[in-house]
């Protein structure tokens, strides 16, 4: 099925550093060397979870692992173990509404340079809940890859899984070593 | 002075705090037994950057209940965010936390345009809004190296704040 994650669950430590309970993505949708889409289920337990609501430390930690998974593909199809990555600065992040527990993240991060180990992302991050339709109609959410359609009402909507409505967007700069790829051609 | 357990159990304990003209100067100390470093990372326990912002919204929560704005905040926009030192419980035992507020007089208005629209979110997008918004910049410090400087829109998330919640004493 064309919307099956690359990699999901347990298979995310392959490619990230990051063990629980600060784990903030558990799956990656799409990869190419501009960009990825990844997602995350909002849990109960989650440590950045108050009252109910994925707050906004939570959503930044959440765009940040997903730059690294985004690194950490890059390296595993190129046989290298990941490297940590550190945030170097977050610009211009907004968030519209705090997801609450029970709804699915879904995020598209876009590279939008990199330069002696410095790279700096844009994100957009949208909350769905598996077949609800109560969420207000905002207006069309930029930057939406392939695997999102417009349903009838103009709304996005991720197949099979009901509206999507934007959480947060806004740019982060992810400190990460460059690898030297010493595979011998 | 009382210790606080924030969002985040057992990640750093309140010192002391002390207040300059607008700014109240938060002394922390980071607990290395926080569950947190289990997992970032495994054998190498590094803060979590996002874990330093979540200290500085507490200690600004703390100054709202101090001012009787509210009790808590919730984040319009992360302008910016600069981590400019790696912090750790080894590496930073003691960190001061810095915080100012500038408060708008129109509750629910955007802050830092007139369009409303830099500045990040726009009044009555967010269902639970209708609490004042303010600026909040803010540092942390350790040992007179600068290792986050941040400046966000916030707004007050509950209102009126409770006399039992201002845990920590000031002193003028």
């Amino acid at each position: 099925m064309e919307n099956d994650p690359l990699f999901s669950g347990e298979r995310i430590y392959e490619l990230i550093p990051q063990r629980p309970p600060i784990v903030m993505v558990d799956a990656l949708y799409r990869y190419d060397r501009e960009g990825a889409e990844t997602g995350l289920d909002v849990l109960t337990d989650n440590i950045f979870v108050e009252d109910g609501k994925f707050t906004a430390p939570g959503l930044i930690e959440h765009v940040a692992q997903s730059a690294a998974v985004f690194a950490g593909y890059g390296a595993f199809v190129r046989g290298l173990t990941p490297e940590t990555g550190y945030i170097a600065e977050v610009k211009k992040f907004r968030i519209f509404r705090m997801p609450e527990v029970g709804e699915r993240l879904y995020t598209v991060l876009r590279l939008l340079g990199s330069a002696a180990g410095m790279s700096l992302f844009s994100a957009e991050v949208f909350s769905f809940k598996s077949g609800d339709s109560r969420h207000d109609p905002f207006p069309v959410c930029d930057g939406i890859s392939g695997l999102m359609s417009r349903n009838d009402s103009g709304k996005e909507s991720l197949p099979g899984h009901g509206t999507c409505v934007p959480a947060a967007s806004g740019q982060m700069k992810i400190f990460i070593k460059e690898q030297e790829d010493d595979r011998i051609e | 002075m009382q210790n606080d357990v924030g969002m985040l159990n057992n990640y750093y304990n309140v010192l002391s705090v002390r207040r300059e003209d607008d700014w109240a100067v938060y002394t922390v100390s980071l607990n290395p037994d926080c569950e947190v470093y289990m997992g970032h990372f495994p054998g190498n326990p590094v803060s979590p950057g996002v874990c330093s912002i979540q200290m500085v919204l507490e200690c600004a929560e703390r100054e709202c209940a101090v001012s009787g704005f509210g009790r808590k905040l919730a984040v319009g926009e992360i302008r910016q965010c600069r981590f400019t030192a790696l912090v750790s419980p080894q590496t930073c035992p003691l960190l001061e936390v810095r915080v100012s507020m500038a408060w708008s007089d129109v509750p629910g208005a955007a802050l830092g345009t007139s369009s409303g629209q830099e500045s990040g979110f726009a009044p009555g997008s967010f269902p639970e809004h209708g609490g004042r918004t303010a600026w909040l910049k803010a540092s942390i410090v350790h040992d007179g190296t600068v290792c986050l400087s941040i400046k966000a829109s916030v707004y007050i998330l509950q209102n009126p704040c409770r006399e039992e919640t201002v845990t920590v004493g000031c002193d003028r």
